[in-house]
């Protein structure tokens, strides 16, 4: 007994503290797979129940909806193109080094954690897809979380929600920036330091700010939904509801930064490269 | 609780361990994930009750190892506190096994905070987790479902 106690004692403390027993998690992960795809069972059985069991009346009118969507999307968008390509000109006068556009890879949810203390999920994407650790992961709707760990063919998403989560953004509404931590419940997060006389309202759309080069910027995280102004604390409490369905989305995205982007497509070569980012050159030369 | 001196069970235990697996990576909406009950260490513990000659504190000690390695754990979380709650439980063995069923529900509930003291005291070596009463209520479902685990495993192991 004592030396099975000790046995895992050891275990533990190389686990934490040194990156030994690392070969041990990669080699088990298919292992766990069966019972990773068993915790999206319900998910899964309610999207089966929305496909098959709708009648074609519904279906017809949702892909009625959609089609005016889709309209409206790419009338959106070619505007988007002509603003996309000046807002890269502009940059390169600045000679900014960064790139508007993300690139993004569709990744489908295959497991969640079924710790109540942690928020991880897993992704079917891995290492043979160029995932690296640190990849900001969103869905249709905002940010999700960015990735931990990287297998072969998948990958652990730490949450935003998690309560070890915390992320640099900024205000819509004025450009005031914070930082957002999650609270360890999947409705909400929490915006730290928080000064009473900071200008913040019910509602203010809360935007990813690419502060500590993290996070891609831009990308919405969540909705003021609560300000609790405690006249004996230093700060006030500020509640904001997630603009991802954390909890409930089964198709995400992967985003890839411009400049991992490009390392993604073999026949980028060095010239269009420095065509598309002024100046990369110079920070490799200084 | 029955004794067996039978060959050991192996069909019904890895099916009652695939089970535990199942059950325990089933998702539950919001808190309600704080109420699931350590399935694979109530099962183990049945076991270990039933089979003593088979079934030992090594066995526990492998299932945690499994578990942590699942799950993605720190390894040896899950193997410590199951293996040390199953080395207290073995020092009360013959009490145990005689208790009535309410009782042994009892016993569910104390076995099970205590596996829940150990193992949240081990996470915190090395994570930060917000501390509260629900870390014991999975020590009261587990005390509730006890009666159907007990009933359910016995059938299992008739049957096979």
């Amino acid at each position: 007994m004592l030396i099975l106690a000790l046995a895992a004692l050891t275990l533990i403390a190389l686990d934490s503290f040194t990156n030994w027993l690392r070969p041990g998690h990669v080699w088990l992960e298919p292992l766990a797979q069966p019972f990773q795809w068993a915790s999206t069972l319900p998910m899964r059985w309610r999207e089966w129940n929305d496909e098959f069991l709708e009648s074609r009346a519904a279906i017809i009118a949702n892909n009625d909806k959609l089609e005016t969507e889709i309209l409206v999307y790419k009338a959106q968008l070619q505007r988007m193109a002509e603003l996309s390509a000046e807002n890269l000109q502009l940059k390169s006068l600045l000679n900014g080094a960064e790139l508007v556009k993300n690139s993004v890879l569709v990744a489908e949810l295959v497991g969640i954690s079924p710790d109540p203390f942690h928020h991880n999920i897993t992704i079917n994407r891995g290492s043979s897809d160029n995932i690296s650790e640190g990849l900001a992961v969103i869905d249709g709707e905002g940010l999700m979380g960015q990735v931990t760990e990287v297998f072969e063919d998948h990958s652990r998403v730490l949450l935003i929600t998690d309560s070890r989560h915390a992320l640099p953004i900024y205000n819509l509404r004025n450009n005031v920036r914070g930082i957002i931590e999650g609270s360890g419940n999947f409705q909400r997060l929490r915006l730290r330091h928080v000064s009473p006389t900071q200008d913040i309202q019910v509602g203010d759309t809360l935007l990813s700010s690419g502060l500590g080069g993290r996070f891609p910027s831009g990308y919405p995280v969540g909705t003021v939904n609560a300000i609790n102004k405690d006249p004996g604390q230093a700060f006030i409490e500020v509640s904001v509801t997630p603009a991802a369905k954390v909890d409930r989305s089964l198709l995400l995205l992967v985003v890839f930064t411009a400049v991992e982007a490009l390392d993604n497509y073999p026949q980028t070569t060095e010239t269009t490269r420095q065509a598309i980012i002024p100046g990369s050159d110079n920070a490799k030369g200084q | 609780m029955p004794r067996g001196n039978s060959p050991i069970p192996l069909t019904a235990l890895c099916l009652s361990l695939i089970t535990a697996l199942f059950l325990y990576s089933l998702p539950l909406h919001g808190d309600l994930a704080f109420w699931r009950p350590p399935f694979v260490l109530l099962i183990s513990i049945y076991w270990l009750l039933v089979q003593p000659q088979h079934v030992g504190i090594t066995f526990v000690w492998l299932v945690g190892l499994l578990l942590d390695l699942l799950y993605g754990n720190v390894i040896g979380q899950n193997a410590l506190a199951m293996s040390v709650t199953a080395y207290l439980l073995k020092t009360q063995e013959y009490r145990v096994r005689h208790l009535s069923l309410p009782f042994q529900c009892l016993a569910a509930l104390l076995i099970v905070m205590l596996y829940q003291t150990i193992w949240v005291s081990t996470r915190l070596i090395s994570e930060d987790i917000v501390l509260g009463w629900r870390i014991f209520y999975p020590a009261l479902s587990s005390a509730l479902i006890w009666p159907l685990v007990v009933g359910t495993l016995y059938r299992l192991q008739r049957i096979f």
